[in-house]
């Protein structure tokens, strides 16, 4: 972690409009020193760090640097702290497979009915295909998220999809045991019960007013998560005359730009309820309840 | 702090008080602890700032059908995704299917090219918003609110006043047309083919000089239906290198116009180069006789080849009685002239279409992606006896029991073409029959009889 912390006052030392301009091959770099040293995982985080920068604006990308270096001087502290920390090792080098996970009585466990919220493919520079699979809990009243994370080679294409936005089903999830838990993996399928017919539960209310304070709850008990889920209140996408687009609560206190593309047709259709991926910067909206039914985007 | 940082130094200096506080002494430790701190403020403190210059779009509004249902809705999606040979004729047939049942496509999955005069009716609303117009247009299409409909709401308000009045469609399209963009002008002229006369000859003459090649050739199409083509007597006299007239039958009494054999393929060139250039009341004329006649006594089957180039040559400029004529003779012919038939789809009335569909998914020897490369114009109507007993459905059947994780392209084209045309009940029989042959739970090309099915619980 030395090197890291020595590597990320480098950066800040010769000047971030070095570092924004040609991210990869300083990220490069490190993110090897990461794989000798048995750092598997933030290896990754830190290969894929140009990926994020480079799509923004050139304006924003220092803001953003800042925040990616802030977060691996956190983890770097983290790590020193208590390496033994299940949370920050997965974070750091590799994470419990599914068989330790099912032993580990810690583990929490939540039996209600899912709907499937959306997905969101990523290459990795190793040549894998990240697969997430966001899950909402139809049975609780307050918002619950579950993370299926899968990975498969580039080589092998796009598989074919275990679920399909919008699907529902009954099954006994277990979460990795974390400060705000939200990977997971189906222990079973069980019985679909009166939840299925459920709507998505409400933001809470000062979340709909603030959507970012629920990604701030999170960064709260675990600093060095990168992304958080977020469930919005009513609000459309719209445009700028600049062609970029924006999620704006309806009462207009609140606006988030968007990661990607949605289908033209959104900028005319109020969403009752959204759910994205906040990383910091932009929000992947996938999914969302409107006027004119379900709508799921691609992640 | 962040200026400090972007041109390289320290930053402590610029730092809050707080914050200062809050950090190690030694330079280096410092510096990255501010930049986490930093960080993570910028993630929980701040918020993006609400940008000033956001576009107000709208209301979208409703297509003109209901909606299909959510069910319907991802079956649709999938659908979409298939892989075919043009993804806007895919859309097609599934928005044909959607609209057959009295339903539209959801805007999320599918929204219209409002700059195309070939919008469907039921989307013009959808087209009219894209294009930031008011969704109520002028109730009237006059000279003077020309302008103020979108080009597929034109010719839709066009088509429908020359069904009434064509001889005033005819005057607003001639005060207006030349002012179009030429993908407009020559989508447009399809507005005169019903009840094309002698009166619509002045406009498509003035026509003949557009400067886009494209409208130029469909106003010849128009001209050569009216018999208002001239060739120079040399080039219809070449009719008589490539046909002959003959007699036929026991006592060879009768007549019949037969394709001289060819002999090279630079000649098949020429012959084709000759049918483009022609017109079927001339070569009829050439020949000694008239269209439909000269279409009775064609021997048909002798020359594949030039049978299609007399099939392409009756789209384009046979009368509509001329069309009707040929739509008979194919579809009565046991062998292979029926795979022509698509080729005067467009122009055939729907009760011949019809007849051409129940050929097409019982004829082993044509490709079943044959009729899907255009419009069917006909969608899911087919009885279910109809559609189980079809040599189409049964290859399906027999691919899946055969192996039915993989099945082959032209079963894939059969599967897609007996699904668009099945009845609601037909596709839901035959999803019972392909699963119990096997056919995998997965399999890409089911989607389309899936949505059939689906969409029975909306009737």
């Amino acid at each position: 972690m030395d090197e890291l912390d020595q590597w990320v006052g480098d950066q800040l030392r010769t000047g971030l409009d070095q570092f924004v301009a040609n991210p990869a091959e300083r990220c490069r770099r490190i993110a090897a020193r990461m794989v000798d040293l048995k750092a598997g995982a933030l290896a990754g985080h830190i290969d894929e760090m140009p990926s994020r920068l480079l799509p923004l604006e050139p304006e924003e990308r220092p803001g953003a640097a800042i925040m990616e270096l802030g977060r691996l001087v956190v983890i770097a502290n983290a790590w020193r702290r208590d390496p033994e920390d299940a949370e920050i090792r997965r974070t750091v080098a590799t994470t419990e497979n599914r068989e330790q996970l099912l032993q580990d009585a810690e583990a929490p466990r939540v039996d209600s009915v899912w709907e499937v919220l959306g997905e969101q493919f990523g290459s990795r520079r190793d040549g894998l295909v990240s697969h997430a699979t966001w899950l909402i809990d139809l049975g609780s009243e307050k918002a619950r998220f579950a993370l299926l994370l899968d990975f498969h080679p580039a080589s092998a294409g796009r598989r074919s999809a275990a679920f399909v936005p919008g699907e529902r089903f009954g099954a006994e999830i277990a979460f990795y045991p974390a400060r705000s838990p939200l990977r997971a993996v189906i222990v079973s399928r069980t019985q679909v019960g009166d939840e299925a017919t459920r709507d998505w539960p409400a933001p809470a209310a000062h979340e709909a007013v603030d959507p970012l304070l629920a990604f701030a709850d999170l960064q709260s008990r675990s600093p060095w998560m990168a992304n958080g889920p977020l469930l919005l209140g009513e609000g459309m996408v719209k445009e700028t005359s600049g062609g970029r687009l924006w999620w704006l609560s309806d009462g207009g206190d609140a606006a988030l730009p968007l990661a990607s593309a949605v289908p033209p047709a959104m900028l005319g259709i109020r969403m009752t309820r959204a759910f994205g991926i906040w990383n910091g910067t932009r929000l992947d909206l996938l999914s969302a309840r409107t006027a004119l039914g379900s709508a799921y985007f691609d992640g | 702090m962040e200026r400090r940082w972007f041109s390289g130094g320290n930053a402590f200096e610029l730092a809050p008080t707080a914050w200062q506080a809050a950090v190690a002494t030694e330079p280096d430790e410092r510096e990255r602890r501010l930049a986490a701190i930093a960080g993570q403020s910028m993630q929980v403190l701040f918020r993006p700032a609400i940008p000033p210059n956001l576009v107000e779009r709208g209301t979208l509004p409703l297509p003109g059908l209901p909606i299909v249902s959510e069910r319907g809705r991802v079956l649709f999606r999938t659908a979409l995704k298939l892989k075919q040979h043009n993804a806007d004729v895919l859309a097609g047939h599934l928005l044909g299917l959607l609209e057959s049942r009295g339903l539209a496509a959801h805007p999320l999955d599918w929204m219209p090219d409002d700059r195309s005069p070939f919008v469907p009716d039921v989307y013009l609303p959808l087209a009219a918003w894209v294009a930031g117009r008011a969704v109520q247009g002028p109730a009237e299409l006059t000279a003077d609110t020309w302008g103020d409909f979108l080009p597929a709401a034109r010719r839709s308000a066009l088509s429908a006043i020359r069904a009434n009045d064509p001889a005033r469609a005819l005057a607003l399209m001639t005060e207006k047309i030349v002012d179009e963009p030429a993908e407009v002008r020559a989508g447009l002229l399809d507005v005169l083919d019903v009840g094309l006369s002698d009166l619509d000859a002045p406009l498509l003459e003035k026509l003949l000089s557009d400067r886009s090649g494209k409208v130029r050739a469909q106003v010849k199409r128009r001209l050569a239906r009216l018999g208002r083509v001239d060739v120079s007597e040399y080039d219809a006299g070449l009719a008589k290198s490539y046909i002959r007239e003959g007699r036929a039958g026991i006592f060879r009494r009768r007549l019949q116009f037969e394709p001289l054999p060819i002999k090279e393929g630079a000649e098949t060139a020429a012959r084709d180069a000759f049918f483009r250039g022609m017109t079927l009341a001339i070569v009829a004329r050439t020949m000694g006789s008239e269209d439909i006649p000269f279409l009775q006594h064609w021997k048909w089957n002798s020359d594949s080849e030039c049978d299609h180039a007399l099939v392409r040559l009756v789209e384009r400029t046979g009368s509509q009685a001329a069309v009707d004529a040929l739509g008979n003779i194919l579809l009565a012919d046991d062998g292979e002239l029926a795979r022509f038939v698509w080729t005067i789809v467009p122009r055939l009335p729907l009760e011949m279409v019809r007849r051409w569909q129940e050929r097409s998914i019982d004829d082993d020897k044509q490709s079943y992606w044959g009729p899907l490369y255009g419009d069917l114009r006909v969608y899911g109507w087919m009885p279910a006896e109809r559609v189980l007993s079809s040599r189409a459905f049964k290859d399906v059947v027999k691919a899946c029991r055969n192996d039915a994780s993989d099945l082959s392209s032209p079963i894939e084209g059969a599967l897609m073409l007996v699904s668009l045309l099945a009845s609601a009940e037909a596709a839901t029989r035959a999803l019972v029959e392909l699963e119990a042959a096997g056919m995998s739970p997965t399999e890409p090309y089911a989607v389309i009889m899936r949505l059939n099915a689906t969409l029975t619980d909306l009737q």
